[in-house]
């Protein structure tokens, strides 16, 4: 049985390029599946400098931070949400990630970096999100720059959740004002939330950052 | 014996056990979860109602301290943050955000959390120059106090941060510095 298995393996022919598209592509949105691919509200143009972090974004970008489990993280902390893709309700690229609160007292993840990044060149974070649920009527957007964590709310930059997508543009010297050294960064984008129903869900998409 | 006295002496022999036994319950096993994301900073009084919290009925009292000399730091959190939670002091909020910094330091939570253990640790600290500047903690003897203002400050250095607020850094007579309000 073993023999016969392994001489079905010998004769299996080359699989040949894969048809999916490459989600780690950063030159260019172009993944083949223009059909299906959204190129969101703001689609990255050829020259334009924009910085892809890696996670709930998958168009074009000049520059890419992407995470690597190596130094650069995406961490949820405490197990405060599961999360999941949404293929349907998205805002760009081929899915949005949906986070789910787990029912407790609070709920917060993001990236982390164990070398300082300088984000110097960068002036705008962006940020698509989209939930109905009260959960999520409340949530903050951290930055941790030269060991200061800046916080500001995701409400003063016209999100609610009235059940809408919102598009935010959160300038960087919001953060800086805040305390965070935009030259040395550890922390640039974490999510944190109040207390919620279990079950409830937030979506996530289009987080990029843009220069001048 | 029957169980139930047997139940009793071992519960009894509990009180000679090395002080990281909580009536049976082995601390050293104990883990961090960040029951709410202001957990252990003054005001926040959640860890009172946090499942996971072993001193939640207050029985910590003298263990805080052998906690901290034990190295014992993510029990240590528990026993001083209830101790902050239930009478708020400089003190307290020094040891629980001492803990903490120890937990980020000594990576004692899982690697998910510690990004947010840091956060706490310096919010902490933080709040002891802001709410209890003048705090003491004292020696064993009990009459010999020190100034928490200015541990907190260097913890908070130590951790990373940028300590907040109107404080300068002064040198002291013996060769050191210690720090005083700017105004």
């Amino acid at each position: 049985m073993s023999t016969l298995l392994l001489l079905l393996l010998a004769c299996r022919p080359d699989p040949g390029s894969p048809d999916y598209p490459d989600p780690s592509a950063v030159d260019s949105g172009d993944t083949g599946q223009e059909d299906d691919f959204y190129p969101g509200p703001d689609p990255w143009q050829e020259g334009e400098a924009r910085l892809s972090l890696g996670l709930f974004y998958e168009g074009g970008a000049s520059e890419a931070l992407p995470v690597d489990d190596v130094t650069r993280h995406y961490y949820i902390y405490s197990a405060t949400y599961s999360e999941t893709v949404d293929v349907i309700d998205r805002v760009e690229g081929y899915e949005s990630a949906v986070i789910v609160h787990g029912g407790g007292e609070w709920w917060g993840g993001g990236i982390t970096w164990g070398q300082p990044e300088d984000l110097g060149a960068w002036s705008t974070l962006h940020l698509s999100l989209r939930s109905g649920s009260d959960s999520f009527a409340t949530l903050s957007l951290h930055l941790t720059g030269g060991g200061t964590e800046a916080v500001v709310a995701a409400t003063d930059y016209g999100y609610s959740a009235d059940g809408a997508w919102h598009h935010l543009a959160v300038p960087l010297a919001d953060f800086a004002s805040g305390g965070a050294d935009l030259s040395s960064v550890t922390g640039p984008f974490v999510l944190v939330g109040t207390a919620g129903t279990a079950g409830d869900e937030l979506r996530v998409d289009n987080l990029y950052m843009s220069g001048d | 014996m029957t169980p139930s006295l047997l139940l009793l002496s071992l519960l009894a022999g509990c009180i000679d056990e090395p002080p990281r036994y909580l009536y049976g319950q082995d601390l050293d096993v104990l883990e961090l979860v960040l029951w709410t994301r202001t957990v252990g900073v003054y005001p926040d009084t959640s860890i009172l109602d946090d499942p996971n919290n072993p001193f939640v009925t207050g029985a910590y009292g003298e263990l805080r301290w052998d906690l901290v000399s034990d190295g014992a730091w993510v029990p240590a959190f528990y026993a001083w943050g209830t101790h902050l939670a239930s009478e708020p002091s400089g003190e307290a909020q020094f040891y629980t955000a001492t803990a903490l910094g120890e937990v980020y330091a000594r990576r004692l939570a899982a690697d998910e959390d510690l990004y947010f253990v840091r956060a706490l640790a310096i919010a902490g600290h933080q709040v002891v120059l802001d709410e209890f500047p003048d705090s003491l903690t004292y020696d064993e003897s009990g009459t010999i106090g020190y100034r928490l203002a200015p541990l907190a400050y260097q913890a908070i250095l130590d951790l990373g941060g940028e300590p907040q607020g109107d404080w300068i850094v002064v040198p002291t007579e013996d060769g050191g510095s210690t720090i005083v309000p700017a105004s």
